[in-house]
């Protein structure tokens, strides 16, 4: 795996199971959590088998970012452009969640093809939400217009406490992220790993893709930024959409992409990490090998001296 | 406060057959896939020496790619079917991990692929069986903290967990026997107040991959039609979708003889090289499979001792003010006593053999003085399957769970060691 997938394999699997077995729907209560503090909450009652109720609970916005009724702008209305009559927005949500839903089985389109591809959107639920001011954007900028009442700066959530920034124009879009991380090995790889991405966008396959760079120090659209947004200690890394990135079907990709950049960075980080680790078990492996062969002979004889008594007496040696 | 401790810990079970993942406080757990990575491996033996011109970056990213090229769970299984650039590797072989590259492999997708979590942000519950060396739960120490940076890691014993999975908010009993019969490993583990009492733990060489190869065995021999390369994935299949319990062999046979059409069923499989479909009966084996557990001469005329009488001789062999403790508390476990009827035949026969024993005794003393009987009960409950990582969903849930963690300080500051022990706490009892 590369890319994470925008459906959530385990949401996914819940309604498939599901629609199933619609006739003998049981009880169901379940809650999980995914990368930066996604929260989900299903429940689905025996008496009511055709629906199910989805929370949905979002990272905790930075003072920069803003939030309407708890939710990003713009994500009342791409769920129900997304979902139509199957979906219906609970008002007030779920206490300590941001959004439920409450999802009708039968107002699914009757058709095999459809009705799967709906679901995947419904597990891909965070990033109709999460990613509805970015794809707001990315969809003016698509059409090389300046979306009304845009500021000059935007601040989007996608970790707790965290945000990304957006400087958009009319015939494109800058996005920063300021990347931070935990951990001080993590911080170190990841710092390389930004700067070989930056490389390896200049290989010759990738000229249709956005432009990137990195720098350690805030790019000069961050001047009027918020003090604390920053700080950083893995450098900040600059992406240029232009309206060829988000033509079409492309749309979907570039916003799942964008949001969830920090968490593709940290996979990748882990991965690294786990690959290190091989090689270094390797490596001990075949000097520990090195070492065996270098025993002296006295050592070697010593241990198969010892299987000696369990060796069968010939007939010659009984003899003599 | 640690935000990680108000996000619910993650639970994995490692099972030598199965994985079984989710998050604590869930009554199921969110997955449950083979134990199987698929790698590609078909750029890790290329010889790297004699290219030195300009295309070692494709060479470099196609290495970079084969790392990440692999799958893990069903999706493995069917790669590795419909391709051959994809080899299967078991990490786990007979409880123990065997293959730590593999594992830590599967590792990474359990969290990123499937559970789609940050390792940072929750605590983690794995399992060991109780055999494990130390030094294996070092090494997994050090993958969890080094690779995926976790706040804070427990590795619980199995069938301490499994005893757990009964806890309620009424009763929670943490003595008691567990049969734990996974797919590669039977353990015989007697626990008293969460203590495994490690001297009396019995093991036997036979488990659900022996009646998976039991099966495949007597359809061969009778000669049903099966494609060679499928036989064993068919016999699970019947084994997992068709075997029962019997209280008799011979009553058993009879049954069939008399009344083919009741209890003979059909398999049908299709080819996996030509895609034809192809039928076989299903006959004997639906009992005989299951059988070995209780007669295992039938199987291999190496082993004598069956389940009942060995479980009979653990609880012997434990100390003696928790014998009649342990035979009241018979708890199964793992995905091979799922059989119809298991349950009800085990208790039968531990029953004989007890009773056996004490009326022996009796009549060794004189008639005034009768031993009371002793009670023994086999509980067999709906989660069964799972109930390892359910119990270590309940207990990763209790507020207790998160001070008896290793956390990630502690690790920087003594080092992987810290994982040998891990301490019993008090949701356990």
């Amino acid at each position: 795996m590369i890319l994470l997938q925008s459906p959530s394999k385990y949401l996914l699997q819940i309604l498939s199971n599901r629609l199933k077995n619609l006739e003998k729907g049981v009880e169901l209560d379940c809650q999980w959590v995914e990368f930066d503090d996604v929260r989900y909450h299903v429940q689905a009652s025996m008496k009511n088998p055709q629906l199910l109720l989805l929370s949905l609970s979002l990272p905790t916005p930075p003072p920069e970012t803003v939030f309407i009724g708890g939710l990003p702008p713009g994500a009342i209305e791409a769920v129900k452009v997304a979902y139509g009559a199957v979906v219906k927005i609970i008002d007030p949500p779920k206490d300590g969640y941001n959004l439920t839903v409450k999802l009708n089985f039968s107002k699914l389109p009757p058709d095999e093809e459809n009705n799967k591809a709906l679901l995947i959107k419904i597990a891909s639920v965070r990033e109709v939400v999460l990613g509805a001011p970015l794809r707001v954007v990315l969809k003016h900028l698509g059409a090389r217009t300046l979306a009304p009442d845009v500021e000059n700066l935007m601040a989007l959530v996608h970790r707790p406490k965290e945000s990304f920034f957006l400087v958009p124009r009319a015939e494109k879009v800058t996005i920063i992220f300021p990347m931070r991380f935990k951990d001080s090995i993590d911080t170190v790889l990841a710092t390389s790993f930004l700067q070989e991405f930056v490389e390896a966008r200049r290989a010759a396959g990738l000229n249709n893709a956005p432009s990137c760079s990195w720098s350690a120090s805030p790019p000069s659209e961050l001047k009027d930024g918020p003090a604390e947004s920053l700080c950083v200690n893995a450098g900040f890394i600059t992406f240029v959409i232009l309206p060829r990135h988000v033509e079409g079907k492309k749309l979907d990709r570039t916003v799942w992409s964008l949001s969830t950049f920090h968490a593709y960075v940290n996979y990748h980080v882990k991965c690294s990490e786990g690959f290190m680790h091989t090689r270094m078990r390797r490596r001990v492996e075949s000097l520990i090998q090195a070492l065996d062969r270098a025993k002296p002979d006295s050592l070697k004889t010593k241990r198969s001296g010892h299987s000696r008594s369990f060796k069968r007496l010939s007939l010659k040696d009984g003899r003599g | 406060m640690d935000p990680a401790i108000s996000r619910p810990a993650i639970v994995i079970d490692n099972g030598t057959g199965y994985t079984k993942m989710g998050f604590a406080g869930n009554v199921e757990p969110c997955f449950i896939q083979p134990t199987v990575v698929a790698v590609n491996e078909s750029f890790v033996n290329q010889p790297r020496s004699n290219v030195k011109n300009n295309n070692w970056l494709a060479q470099h990213s196609a290495g970079v790619m084969a790392d990440l090229d692999f799958f893990i769970g069903d999706e493995a299984v069917s790669k590795a079917r419909s391709s051959n650039t994809y080899n299967l590797s078991f990490p786990i072989k007979h409880g123990q991990v065997d293959n730590w590259d593999a594992m830590e492999r599967f590792w990474q997708q359990c969290i990123f692929n499937y559970l789609r979590c940050d390792p940072e942000d929750h605590y983690f519950l794995l399992t060991e069986s109780p055999l494990t060396a130390p030094e294996s739960r070092e090494y997994t120490g050090e993958i969890m903290f080094e690779t995926f940076n976790v706040p804070g890691l427990y590795i619980a014993v199995q069938p301490v967990l499994a005893l757990a999975a009964g806890y309620t908010t009424s009763k929670c009993e943490m003595t008691g026997v567990v049969v734990d019969i996974g797919d590669g490993a039977t353990h015989v583990v007697p626990v008293a107040d969460g203590y495994v009492i490690g001297s009396s733990i019995r093991s036997i060489p036979l488990a659900g991959k022996d009646v998976t190869l039991f099966i495949q065995q007597l359809m061969r021999e009778r000669g049903e039609h099966i494609p060679p390369e499928d036989s064993l994935e068919v016999a699970r299949k019947i084994k997992e979708s068709y075997c029962y319990t019997c209280s008799d062999i011979v009553k058993e046979y009879n049954k069939h003889d008399k009344e083919p059409a009741k209890y003979i069923k059909q398999w049908k499989g299709i080819k996996p090289k030509t895609g034809a479909s192809y039928t076989c009966d299903v006959g004997y084996e639906r009992f005989l499979g299951p059988e070995v557990f209780f007669s295992p001469e039938i199987y291999s005329s190496e082993l004598t001792s069956s389940l009942p009488e060995v479980i009979d001789k653990c609880i012997q062999s434990a100390p003696i003010d928790t014998r009649r403790a342990l035979y009241k508390n018979i708890v199964l476990s793992g995905g091979s006593t799922m059989f119809k009827d298991f349950h009800r035949r085990l208790q039968r026969d531990v029953k004989k053999i007890v009773d056996a024993r004490v009326l022996a005794s009796d009549g060794r003393v004189s008639d005034e003085i009768k031993a009371k009987p002793v009670e023994v009960n086999v509980v067999s409950h709906p989660i069964q399957r799972y109930a390892v990582w359910f119990g270590g969903s309940v207990l990763a849930s209790t507020p207790e769970f998160f001070p008896a963690c290793h956390t990630k300080a502690e690790y920087e500051e003594y080092g992987a060691s810290i994982c040998r022990t891990n301490p019993v706490f008090k949701g356990m009892y």
